[in-house]
């Protein structure tokens, strides 16, 4: 009698674990798919070689979280890029790495990225597979050798079992923890602001940002181009008169591309501030002040920026209303994503 | 006791828990690979010299065609999409034939690929490299792994060369690193090559055929582009002189013997 009661126990533990909201809901990962929401084009990632499965899902976020990818073993993913921010880092104008050292960009959001070509401020790097390695390797972020990085997960028997789940691999190595972020990383998706359920016909906009809307799409969808909220081009977008940073040059070594950066997406702005490639506007205010009156003249200079963009203060409050709607409470509360 | 029985009820209970949650379905059995019957085998034995001599890391001083004396710390490269050429005039491309040769990594330089048509062939051709379509192609392992140390993570792209050392200049010694890479126009740095001299060769049945081919550093600074240590010390950019001394390393290869 007290065996089954015991047992009863246990069961019971096991299950309330799986239907308490307050621990990871594990049970959605057994769903676990890829869903191209309503209205996005056909990603350009498409998993192939790394479908997607709940191991490889969980590899990726351990991964992702964990600081042994750093070289001080006290620097993730995840410390420049948090959830509750779309995964971008609110009041770092750049990146912290390890020894306190500083990088010279803003860590950018990340989500949508599987319709992502290229990554980072530049472009420099060319698919998603491949990104992990960059910060690993930048000597003022996580500042690690691969090989190291190899030998540490090797050493773990945790993470031994789990590329052995994810992969049928023995041991873990540069390609298949690399597959494994990418996998995480890629599943990202926002695609659920009330701009959306707007598109969607679920949810009306205020007169406000209505109007705030209509002025989005006169003066800032050309380059902020819906659904991505980019056209994942690089513009010099008259921060600047002389470079400090080349920006795209320094991947193209071509002089037109000289401080030009990818345009960022507009999802998600108001929460992931401060903005530009250099985290040097703190608000949505600053930013739209600077394309008003700021724009600074120089040979690369975006051409559709020459004259500014005519903003009236109320144009401002309008696109700010507006703004306030890419926020996507569902993504940055998903419980898949997260750390704990 | 009781606490002891607790514990063993407990623990069974998470074995069966446990063992019930990874139940899935039985991994398939992998098809047999079926080699194809009539097949040789191909094996590429890479070695570096300089004029004629085997190039040896850090003790040994050497001469370029300037006659500026250097010692080697590192010498590595990639070689890729091999293609034999038949006598009849047809070809084989050898699917996914990627080499690193790597000095300090002798394991390397060796590598053999099976399911080589028979046949007579009049040599070969490679491209010198990385080429494009592979650098846009996500992560990669075995000799296209970039724990190797020839891969550039902030600019994606293979590092198709590597030669490190140091230079007696006059007064000192100058170390130089000349790192060629980069896939985009117009400073690309990978190259179609082919060998000084092709040696004819044969396919035969389950067979092997090593094919030893040298690459002579000393073409690294000339021939194409001159290089002289005493004008650059570093290049680690894609940029119009690494395309040339690509250029350069396209012509380095000759094949020493074929066994």
């Amino acid at each position: 009698m007290r065996k089954i009661f015991l047992y009863v126990i246990f069961y019971v533990g096991l299950i309330s674990c799986n239907v308490d909201p307050a621990i990871k809901n594990e049970s959605s990962l057994k769903d676990l798919k890829f869903e191209i929401p309503v209205g996005f084009p056909q990603p350009h990632y498409t998993f192939e070689g790394n479908e997607v499965t709940k191991e490889r899902f969980e590899l990726g976020r351990k991964l992702f979280y964990d600081p042994i990818l750093s070289r001080t073993n006290t620097i993730s993913c995840g410390s420049c890029h948090q959830q509750f921010s779309a995964f971008s880092q609110i009041d770092h104008p750049v990146s912290h790495g390890v020894d306190d050292l500083l990088g010279t960009r803003n860590s950018p959001v990340l989500f949508n990225l599987a319709w992502y070509k290229e990554f980072m401020w530049d472009g420099g790097v060319n698919h998603i597979e491949v990104q992990p390695f960059a910060p690993i390797e930048n000597p003022v972020e996580m500042d690690e050798t691969l090989l190291s990085v190899i030998q540490k997960l090797n050493a773990s028997s945790d993470y031994k079992k789990m590329f052995k789940a994810a992969y049928s691999v023995d041991s873990a190595s540069t390609k298949y923890m690399a597959l494994a972020i990418s996998q995480f990383m890629a599943m990202m998706i926002s695609a659920d602001s009330k701009y959306d359920k707007f598109i969607r016909n679920e949810e009306n906009l205020t007169a406000d940002e209505n109007e705030g809307y209509q002025i989005f799409q006169q003066k800032c969808a050309s380059c902020h181009k819906p659904p991505l909220f980019t056209d994942l081009s690089y513009r010099n977008n008259g921060l600047d008169d002389t470079f400090q940073d080349e920006g795209r040059k320094m991947i193209t070594q071509n002089v037109s591309d000289l401080g030009k950066f990818k345009v960022p997406t507009l999802r998600n702005i108001a929460i992931s501030y401060p903005y530009m490639h250099d985290g040097r506007l703190n608000t949505l205010d600053q930013v739209l002040e600077h394309y008003n009156s700021g724009i600074k003249q120089s040979s690369t200079l975006d051409p559709i920026l020459q004259n500014g963009i005519t903003l009236t203060a109320d144009d401002k409050a309008k696109l700010i209303s507006f703004l306030n709607t890419l926020t996507d409470n569902t993504f940055i509360k998903d419980k898949r994503f997260s750390e704990f | 006791m009781i606490l002891h029985k607790i514990k063993l009820h407990l623990s069974l209970s998470l074995l069966i828990f446990i063992s019930g949650c990874k139940e899935k379905d039985p991994v398939a059995n992998p098809v047999p690979n079926t080699p194809q019957i009539e097949s040789g085998t191909v094996s590429i034995n890479l070695n570096a010299v300089i004029n004629d001599e085997d190039l040896v890391l850090e003790t040994k001083t050497f001469l370029n065609p300037l006659d500026e004396s250097f010692t080697v710390k590192r010498f590595a490269f990639y070689l890729s999409n091999i293609k034999l050429l038949k006598d009849n005039g047809e070809s084989y491309s050898i699917p996914n034939s990627y080499i690193l040769y790597d000095k300090s990594k002798p394991n390397f330089n060796n590598v053999s690929f099976s399911n080589i048509p028979l046949g007579n062939y009049t040599g070969l051709e490679f491209t010198f490299g990385i080429d494009s379509v592979r650098n846009y192609s996500g992560a990669g392992d075995g000799a296209l792994d970039p724990i190797n140390g020839m891969y550039w993570t902030w600019n994606t792209g293979f590092i198709n060369l590597k030669f490190e050392g140091e230079w007696m200049a006059p007064d000192t010694n100058l170390v130089f690193i000349y790192h060629l890479g980069g896939f985009r126009e117009p400073y690309y740095s990978y190259r179609a090559a082919e060998p000084d001299n092709n040696i004819p060769f044969n396919i035969k049945s389950n067979e092997n055929t090593t094919i030893y081919i040298d690459a002579d550093l000393n073409k690294f600074f000339g021939d194409f582009q001159p290089l002289s240590f005493s004008q650059n010390q570093v290049i680690m950019d894609p940029s119009s002189l690494s395309a040339k001394l690509s250029t350069n390393c396209a012509r380095m290869f000759k094949v020493n013997r074929i066994e």
